[in-house]
């Protein structure tokens, strides 16, 4: 068994700070104890380990004096924005900041940053992210879940599709919460999330590892996440998902212009066997394709500040389909993203009402999706389709990018 | 007696033109104020808008920039307060070119009427500020109304909007005195008004309607949440 040695406060830095291999940080509040019932079955493999998570602070526990003999170290680490984190499931960017540096200061190999459910501290979880790291030299390992056609759908419709359209990288899951840092990538990394206008985002890996031309990778996790937005909004989700999706995107617009086509990723670890796969009941569309109708008869006004006529055209023509025959085309939504997207930089109406308008036409997505899934095409087979859309239409965001009065609506 | 009615015309005309030109220097004075402290007001908006963006004014409020932004979305915090100080400029411009020309005329109806433009700016500045709430009132209204599925979405947007609209517009006559009780009264009963026909349309006129669009919620809710929320995961 790895000796585990616990320093419980750090206000400050540690006294001392032993060399160590491996920092993995969780980027929410957990339960001290079952951290350290898992660091304490750790197989180390001899390897110096060490674990951060942010506390409270004004937490009124003892320290100890850290041994540079122990194998395992579990460190909390006081981080005000922590609690008041209204979707910890997120990650906050004070946080990642802290978890960063302690990697930093501590001369760590690598860094893995793993979601506060802890469904991925698993021993076997973080050597799978950490192997790239270590014996490939790649500087991001990102995750591939194991997920049914419904899991993720903002992630389907919106985040993997604009992530390798605009920056030429096949990432699934841009936004995942459990990655793996080299400490190649750890200052670069670090440098970004401690930005002022990183503290209104979410911290996009991929994104900055394109930014930094650090080679990413994709690692297969045998992790299932709980479903964490439950009883959210779906206003409010795209409010904190693709509202910083968008921020990045204008942010990082003299880049992703320059970029051309995209490149897979490489892939490492188990593939789940379709054996594994959880048997899934289609939802009933109905409710989708209606509020889809609904915003298209009510706010048609709104978007027609966003999109241009063509586009409403044929949301209007969309919206009158019977229900068997309701199929949003993937350029049709390619094209709605890249104008939502526009707008937001142009801030031609309020981002949260535009985000907000955006609701009706992402649940119509759903809704054709929902009806597409009879189909024998497999997921990943129409992920891909509907990703290599977004890539060909490219060019039309980067024309209304440049000259947005050309095709004001 | 031609020649008298001639003397008297030309007496009267002179007397007009003498008083004009009496008032002339104070008009000059008037538009040289409004002309000088504008251009003032452009340099130091644009001195103010370089400074802020320097500073990276914009992302450092964080979140406060957009509750900021939200009800102007079209312009930064930076330039917001820009045209903050241009517009302050022009103001203070015509406060003092009022007063240049009060000075100058002597005049008590061209008192009056200086005394009447601050009014005319602040009822200027509530039509403004009621029309931009009216604007993002109702379409957070209309937005919102539309993502919980209400089938009478608009019917609230556009009541909510009419609703600020006529409180501004009261608000701007009370303001400039026009009116005074006859538009207090009529304020009422027109808000009053708009208030029970509102719920007198969705109380009683649409009550099948809206009772149909509850239970239809309401069933959607109860026959599956939790089933449907679990095939259906967006993030």
């Amino acid at each position: 068994m790895a000796k585990v040695e616990v320093e419980l406060v750090a206000r400050g830095q540690s006294q001392s700070t032993p060399q160590t291999e491996l920092v993995v940080g969780l980027t929410g509040l957990v339960d001290a104890g079952q951290v350290r019932a898992v660091a304490a079955q750790w197989n180390g493999s001899g390897r110096h380990l060490t674990i951060v998570h942010p506390c409270v602070p004004g937490m009124n526990e003892t320290s100890e004096t850290p041994d540079p003999s122990k194998d395992v170290r579990v460190v909390a680490r006081e981080i005000t924005a922590v609690a008041g984190a209204t979707a910890p499931w997120l990650g906050q960017p004070a946080v990642y900041a802290v978890l960063l540096a302690e990697a930093e200061s501590l001369g760590a190999n690598a860094c893995v940053i793993l979601n506060p459910d802890l469904a991925a501290f698993t021993p076997a979880a973080v050597d799978a992210l950490v192997l790239p790291i270590l014996e490939s030299e790649s500087d991001l390992a990102m995750p591939l879940y194991r997920a049914g056609r419904f899991d993720g759908l903002l992630n389907q419709a919106i985040l993997a599709p604009v992530t390798r359209a605009l920056y030429g990288k096949r990432v699934r899951y841009p936004l995942a919460q459990d990655f793996a840092v080299s400490a190649r990538f750890l200052p670069g990394l670090r440098q970004a999330i401690s930005a002022p206008v990183a503290g209104q985002g979410l911290l996009w890996p991929a994104t900055e590892a394109v930014l930094r031309e650090k080679k990413v990778c994709q690692v297969y996790l045998p992790v299932h996440h709980e479903y964490a937005a439950a009883g959210m909004d779906l206003p409010t989700l795209l409010q904190q998902i693709v509202g910083p999706l968008f921020a990045d995107v204008d942010r990082n617009a003299s880049l992703w212009q320059r970029i051309r086509g995209s490149h897979p990723v490489t892939e490492s670890g188990a593939e789940a066997t379709p054996g594994d796969a959880v048997a899934e009941t289609s939802p009933d569309p109905r409710p989708m394709v209606e509020a889809f109708q609904l915003g298209q008869r009510n706010l048609e006004e709104v978007w027609s500040l966003v999109l241009p006529p063509v586009t409403l055209l044929e949301l209007k023509k969309l919206s009158r389909q019977p229900l068997e025959s309701f199929r949003m085309a993937d350029a049709l939504w390619a094209r709605v993203v890249f104008d939502f997207a526009l707008a937001y930089r142009l801030r031609t109406l309020s981002r949260g009402h535009l985000l907000g308008a955006m609701a009706p036409l992402y649940l119509g997505w759903v809704g054709s999706r929902v009806l597409e899934a009879e189909s024998a095409i497999s997921t990943g087979a129409r992920q891909e389709q509907l990703e290599r859309v977004f890539e060909q239409n490219k060019p039309y965001l980067v024309q209304r990018w440049r000259w947005p009065d050309r095709f004001n609506p | 007696m031609w020649n008298e009615v001639g003397s008297t015309l030309s007496n009267s005309m002179a007397q007009a033109m003498g008083r004009f030109a009496s008032l002339l220097p104070g008009i000059l004075a008037f538009l040289l104020a409004v002309v000088l402290f504008s251009l003032i007001g452009w340099g130091l908006a644009w001195i103010v808008r370089r400074v802020l963006v320097s500073l990276h004014f914009d992302e450092k409020l964080g979140r406060g920039t957009e509750a900021v932004t939200e009800w102007s979305p079209r312009q930064t915090p930076a330039g917001l307060a820009a045209r903050l100080v241009f517009w302050a400029f022009v103001a203070i411009g015509i406060a003092v070119g009022a007063d240049a020309f009060n000075a100058s005329s002597h005049s008590a109806i061209a008192a009056g009427l200086l005394a009447y433009i601050p009014k005319l700016i602040g009822a200027a500045i509530i039509l403004l500020v009621g029309n931009i709430v009216a604007r993002f009132l109702s379409r957070s209204v209309l937005i919102g109304a539309v993502n919980m599925n209400l089938q009478y979405a608009r019917l609230l947007s556009l009541g909510v909007k009419w609703l600020v609209l006529v409180m501004t517009a009261a608000m701007t006559l009370d303001h400039v005195q026009v009116g005074e009780q006859i538009v207090d009264l009529a304020f009422g009963i027109l808000f009053g008004g708009i208030v029970l026909s509102l719920a007198l349309s969705v109380g009683l006129g649409s009550r099948d309607l809206v009772s149909r669009s509850i239970e239809r919620e309401t069933s959607r809710a109860a026959a599956s949440p939790a089933q449907e929320e679990e095939q259906l995961r967006h993030f």
